[in-house]
């Protein structure tokens, strides 16, 4: 029998048995306060391009394997990964903004954007000693840098709220890490200015009068 | 007890409130700039409406409140962000009280003052706030001495949205109760573009994508998909923060908030993640003084406040620059 494991804003996570195997299954289930066919619609289209994605970004970092999908019933099976987040652990070794930084770098690297990592998608399996990266439900490809800086925006901005104590030295590790990954990751970084400027109020005029 | 004035000049609204440190508002007057029909604000026109407005706007709030200029502790105004000479009217007038009766002057965020009042109207303690309005679409949380934006639009607020929506079909801005009255005679959803990035959102593609319906589509259809889409946007991204910072409660503030579908669909999130709503009483969503005047209030009892000769504005001012030490 499946239990439920945990609620998210996009679906709810059982962990349950998929054959002998135990296995997440991801349900994304209707939001009520959504008119129906917007909710069927986004709920159809992210399960299809979380199974098509969670595959694809095999080349780059580690993902669950997906053992199941079913797009009439918005249910994604998959590998459990039974580990630890990096959300309960980053605040102790800030130094694993390291691993944010070049595992985005490598899935940037083949033009995979993630649209969604923030540190409780980061998992360490300790059995097999590697981090897995999970929840693609907003990824998708593309290959302009101004995809992949608004990928390093979202880093910095959930970090800045999720773990302000260590926001400075998360942040230095991550951009170390997605550094070390390609030369051309410099010229990307440069680019969350130009998105953050573009926010509101981003340049500050003040003047006395 | 102390007693302050605020003054509220950002952009259409010129206001005025007294406040107490019990957080009762004694008074709380405004003037709204109408635009003519179909066009946006003009922040000449705006500020020449403030000009004209201030000093009757300013006398009535102390009328009400049964105070005068001698007994107020502080002068707080909106030092922005805004229309430059909207909040000059402003910042003039607090300056000059400020100077003439000797009185210390605060300068106020403007959208800090929205979450501040609705937070004490509401009784609030540490939300997660959801900041809408013409100038603003924000989630933030209050982290060590700041506001802390977690998601925001990467290109225009909500309010700007639906003006903007608004002006295309002639209506005068601010349009939302108008375009709220003709979303509700709609019933056919029509597709459009839904751009979430992670905890951000972008509404320029959905602008661009309803302005060209209009040649195609009745308009009750459009202003009610454009409201759904838009709205679940805004939905979504709170959820998702509810979900990720499992804050207790959700405090809905600024113009936008006033609108029902809104209010139906943040209600639904709330029940969603065990987590209590709290909505700014609709008289004081849209800008005032009293957001003003309490934030003030706050940074006055906190020993924040300049000299009259060093008050300044500022047209842009991120409210994640602020210090907000009682939120320490």
């Amino acid at each position: 029998m499946e239990r439920l494991v945990a609620r998210g804003a996009e679906a709810d996570i059982y962990l349950g048995k998929w054959g002998p195997l135990e296995a997440i299954y991801k349900v994304r289930t209707p939001k009520q306060y959504m008119i129906d066919e917007l909710d069927k619609r986004l709920r159809r289209h992210r399960t299809a391009r979380e199974a098509k994605m969670l595959r694809a970004a095999r080349i780059a970092v580690n993902t669950p394997h997906v053992l199941y999908v079913s797009l009439s019933r918005y249910i994604i099976v998959m590998e459990y990964i039974n580990g630890k987040r990096m959300l309960d652990m980053i605040d102790e070794d800030p130094t694993m903004g390291r691993v944010i930084g070049e595992m985005l770098g490598r899935l940037h690297a083949h033009d995979i954007i993630h649209g969604d990592p923030n540190t409780a998608n980061f998992i360490f399996d300790y059995r097999r000693n590697k981090w897995y990266l999970v929840d693609f439900g907003l990824s998708f490809i593309s290959s302009r840098n101004e995809d992949k800086a608004v990928d390093l925006h979202l880093v910095k901005e959930v970090m800045y709220v999720q773990h302000p104590a260590r926001f400075g030295e998360i942040m230095n590790a991550f951009y170390e890490g997605y550094k070390s990954i390609s030369e051309k990751n410099e010229e990307i970084i440069k680019k969350i200015d130009e998105i953050e400027r573009r926010g509101r109020y981003a340049r500050s005029r003040s003047f006395l009068f | 007890m102390t007693i302050g004035l605020g003054i509220e000049s950002t952009a259409h609204t010129f206001g005025a409130s007294v406040i107490d440190e019990s957080g009762k508002i004694l008074s709380n007057v405004k003037s709204v700039y109408v635009p003519p029909s179909g066009s946006g604000i003009h922040p000449r026109e705006a500020s020449r409406h403030h000009a004209d407005e201030a000093p009757s706007v300013v006398q009535s709030a102390l009328k009400e409140a049964r105070v005068s200029f001698k007994d107020l502790d502080f002068i707080a105004y909106s030092a922005g962000p805004g229309l430059g000479p909207c909040l000059r009217v402003g910042a003039t007038i607090s300056r000059f009280i400020s100077a003439y009766y000797n009185k210390p002057l605060v300068p106020v965020h403007h959208g800090l003052g929205h979450i501040e009042l609705g937070s004490m109207l509401t009784s609030a303690r540490d939300p997660l706030a959801l900041l809408l309005s013409g100038g603003h679409t924000m989630v933030l949380s209050a982290v060590r001495g700041r506001w802390r934006v977690f998601g925001e639009t990467l290109d225009m607020t909500i309010g700007q949205l639906i003006d903007q929506f608004g002006r295309a079909l002639g209506l005068a801005s601010p349009a939302g109760p108008a375009v709220e009255k003709i979303a509700s005679k709609g019933n056919k959803y029509i597709e459009m573009p839904y751009v979430v990035k992670g905890n951000d959102l972008s509404f320029s593609g959905l602008l661009t994508s309803v302005k060209k319906m209009l040649a195609s589509y009745p308009q009750e259809d459009i202003a009610f998909s454009l409201q759904e889409t838009a709205f679940s946007m805004l939905a979504e991204v709170t959820e998702r923060a509810l979900a990720l910072l499992r804050k207790a409660e959700l405090l809905v503030v600024g113009g936008v908030a006033a609108n029902r579908r809104l209010h139906e669909m943040l209600e639904a999130v709330c029940r969603r993640h065990g987590c209590e709503f709290k909505m700014v009483p609709v008289e004081y969503a849209g800008d005032c003084g009293a957001q003003i005047a309490w934030t003030g209030m706050l940074y006055f009892k906190n020993g924040f406040f300049v000299r009259p000769e060093s008050a300044f504005v500022k047209q842009s001012w991120r409210i994640d620059e602020v210090d907000v030490p009682w939120r320490g």
